[in-house]
């Protein structure tokens, strides 16, 4: 019994993790979407709700999107920081995206909760 | 004593991260470390099992510096890169990626038919009765004919097969470019699939 839970705990991680891939995009802009955040206010803001971005991924997708124009950055040395921190807000084209990924997203959670939730 | 623990063991994380970063342009690899350092600095602030944390949590430096540089790769690839080094970098990833290894070889064969038909333009002018488009037992032979022209009818294009060529050449040229760009793209998509969002549980 213990076993067959181990194992289908197992399965099912590698599945979390692909879900987790999937969403860490939509996450980070629309976490943004909200204002201004430096990269650990992201991580913070994301994880609020559960474990949806690691640390390890969220900086080269936050590199990523920057470089693709989605979102744009300003270095600012906060009053008590020790650190100067890299503040990121959307662009116009992030907002877009967005807005797309929002949709797209919306469609896909209706349809899984008639097709999944429905059954029992 | 547990302050110089904690700033020596930042410090080094950071160092062998900029090592790591080291194919990346100077600026990009300095806003990087920039930003790790402020982000470990203030988890360092709430104390050393908080920095061990962070540190786990960002992974090994070279493995964590993987996520950015192959992003680099691919996308520098894909947007700024020559055809050569696109070409080179499928080729690179060939050994680890079946898809990879046909398009690089694929796109490799419309180079080479995109030379083949830019030197025969040129060794239309150089040796005109050698290239050219003959019947030749019903079929039509179309190149450059090595000792002369093959025996059969008369050659059919004369001249215009320069133009021809250069017309192949280039379409050979742009389809391997093509299947290239779109190949790129295609691992990019799947590099960061692997590398973005990732929290292994």
């Amino acid at each position: 019994m213990a076993n067959g839970f181990n194992r289908s705990g197992m399965e099912t991680s590698g599945w979390q993790s692909q879900l987790r891939k999937g969403a860490s995009e939509l996450v980070v802009l629309a976490v943004l979407a909200e204002g201004e955040r430096y990269g650990l206010q992201v991580l913070e803001a994301a994880n609020g709700p559960g474990g949806l971005i690691a640390e390890g991924a969220l900086y080269p997708l936050l590199n990523r999107l920057e470089r693709e124009g989605k979102i744009i950055a300003r270095w600012s040395l906060d009053d008590g920081a020790s650190h100067p921190r890299k503040y990121y807000r959307l662009s116009s084209d992030g907002e877009r995206l967005l807005q797309e990924m929002r949709a797209i997203w919306v469609e896909f959670r209706t349809n899984m909760e008639r097709m999944v939730e429905s059954v029992r | 004593m547990t302050t110089v623990g904690l700033a020596g063991r930042l410090e080094d994380y950071i160092r062998r991260l900029d090592w790591a970063l080291r194919d990346l342009p100077s600026e990009d690899r300095r806003n990087i470390k920039a930003e790790i350092n402020s982000h470990l600095a203030e988890r360092a602030a709430q104390g050393s099992s908080a920095l061990d944390a962070a540190v786990l949590a960002l992974g090994p430096p070279d493995r964590f510096a993987r996520a950015f540089v192959e992003n680099y790769e691919l996308s520098g690839a894909v947007n700024r890169a020559s055809p050569t080094n696109l070409l080179l970098v499928m080729l690179l990833h060939a050994s680890r990626s079946v898809a990879a290894f046909l398009i690089g070889f694929a796109a490799l064969i419309f180079y080479l038919f995109s030379l083949a038909f830019a030197l025969m333009a040129v060794l239309k002018i150089i040796t005109p009765a050698h290239v050219g488009a003959w019947i030749n037992d019903g079929a039509v032979e179309f190149g450059a004919h090595y000792g002369g022209p093959p025996p059969g009818g008369a050659e059919l294009l004369g001249y215009w097969v320069i133009p021809l060529a250069v017309l192949l050449a280039l379409a050979c040229y742009i389809l391997g470019t093509l299947l290239l760009r779109g190949g790129a793209r295609r691992m990019l998509r799947r590099a960061r699939a692997r590398t973005t969002g990732l929290r292994e549980t």
